[in-house]
């Protein structure tokens, strides 16, 4: 197996392996074996860091595969040097492991994770990490139904609810649903783009901060409702949004 | 395993238990023990027991130690307006064996991993912010680098320079005795942005 991947995972085996988690763009998320990779003068100790986005050349197993060689094409060191985009891009990284199983291409999928990578070097994690909650649902076929009523199937327009069941609740239907969550129009429009635009121009869109929270909070329920376990990057990543910022990272 | 008499299976599943100790190994090591005299197999048994009775962890840094406080902690020729901060007992030996490093330490027990759950509290870290009194000038992250490591020294980083302290990171460069062209591309980064003038 040869191509491209991002690092999602790493743990420790034995006294100086690793096994290494990476979503590849050919082979889906894989799981391999990087032998020696804790060796401080081991080739493979930087290529198998977590984010690092490499070219590694695989070897098939029955169970574990082996990593033969790698080469980094992006090592992402701005999310080790700053504390919120290092929580951020765990958020990510978890989610997207979390949803997938193993060696199930999708091409998109890994599209959509260098792009959410790519807006958060600029700065941008929160809409990064929005835009690939939604498209990330949508790609695994738990895409929300977004422009018409759950419950009676009408074309909806304004004064809309959200259910994290699936959709949008239209303003006749919503005393039918238990736990509605607000939904702006902006914050709608915005969920429209993301479903509806090609990853690589994410970038130019700039909602505003009260859009993105109402979609925080939307696609959490909406991610809880689908996953049995809470993420473990969640509290971390709340944590660090609490701490004050103090220009040293 | 049936085929070894009782106490010879018992003795090859107990070193199973030992980290990086397979079936294999652990018989060809339980051979060995059975073939020491009597009195070096007492020797390493009563090694072990004294061991595992006499460390603790020092009440002040958190190192092993068979004394409260260690004797790094005790000794009064130690600089106190230094405290380097590792993750683990072993890194402590590491920083000693260079004997570059004349302050005291603090050992974490581990690092923030935010992908493995681990946060803050679960670190000893509301332990070394207790530390923090007037005496202490400077903080000097020895934390590993990685991204559990880079993160445990982030957090620390915020929560100790607003109490007016010096807080410094263990320089990132290239292994003495490499060659250039091998050292990948991150490593060599960083060793370019910490050059010093000769």
């Amino acid at each position: 197996m040869r191509g491209e991947g991002i690092v999602l995972r790493v743990r420790n085996m034995g006294e100086a392996d690793r096994v290494v988690t990476i979503y590849t763009a050919h082979y889906g998320k894989i799981r391999a074996v990087a032998r020696g990779a804790r060796r401080v003068r081991n080739r493979l100790l930087s290529p198998t860091q977590v984010f690092t986005h490499g070219r590694y050349l695989v070897f098939p197993g029955k169970g574990l595969h082996t990593i033969s060689q790698a080469e980094i094409v992006n090592s992402y060191q701005e999310f080790r040097d700053d504390l919120e985009k290092m929580a951020y891009a765990s958020y990510i990284t978890e989610l997207l492991d979390s949803f997938t199983e193993e060696e199930l291409p999708s091409q998109e999928l890994f599209m959509l994770l260098i792009a959410a990578f790519s807006l958060g070097t600029h700065g941008r994690f929160a809409l990064a990490a929005r835009a690939f909650e939604v498209r990330l649902m949508q790609e695994l076929g738990y895409a929300p139904q977004l422009h018409h009523c759950l419950g009676c199937g009408s074309a909806v327009q304004e004064n809309l609810r959200f259910s994290p069941e699936g959709g949008v609740v239209c303003p006749r239907c919503a005393p039918r649903y238990r736990e509605l969550l607000p939904l702006s129009n902006g914050t709608w429009e915005l969920m429209k783009r993301l479903t509806e635009w090609d990853v690589s121009r994410f970038g130019i869109l700039h909602p505003s901060p009260v859009a993105l929270g109402e979609l925080e909070r939307i696609m959490r329920n909406y991610i809880d409702f689908r996953l049995d376990y809470p993420l473990k990057s969640l509290e971390f990543l709340e944590t660090v949004k609490a701490m004050p910022k103090d220009g040293s990272d | 395993m049936s085929r070894y008499p009782k106490p010879m299976a018992r003795l090859i599943e107990e070193l199973t238990r030992l980290p990086g100790i397979g079936p294999k190994t652990a018989q060809r090591l339980s051979f060995f023990l059975i073939g020491l005299s009597k009195e070096e197999a007492h020797n390493l048994a009563s090694a072990i027991m004294e061991a595992k009775e006499k460390i603790t962890f020092c009440s002040q840094c958190f190192q092993l130690t068979d004394a409260d406080p260690c004797a790094i902690c005790a000794d009064q020729r130690r600089d106190r307006s230094i405290i380097c901060v590792v993750e683990e007992p072993k890194d402590v030996i590491a920083i000693e064996r260079t004997r570059e490093f004349n302050g005291l330490y603090h050992v974490l027990h581990g690092a923030i991993s935010p992908l493995e759950g681990i946060g803050p509290d679960q670190l000893r870290i509301p332990e070394l912010m207790a530390r923090l009194g007037p005496q202490v000038q400077e903080v000097l992250l020895a934390t590993d680098p990685n991204v559990e490591g880079e993160a445990t020294a982030m957090y620390l980083a915020r929560v100790i320079k607003p109490l007016g302290i010096r807080v410094t990171r263990m320089a990132h460069g290239m292994p003495v005795g490499s060659d250039l062209e091998y050292v990948d591309e991150v490593t060599l980064g960083k060793a370019l942005e910490g050059r010093r003038e000769l």
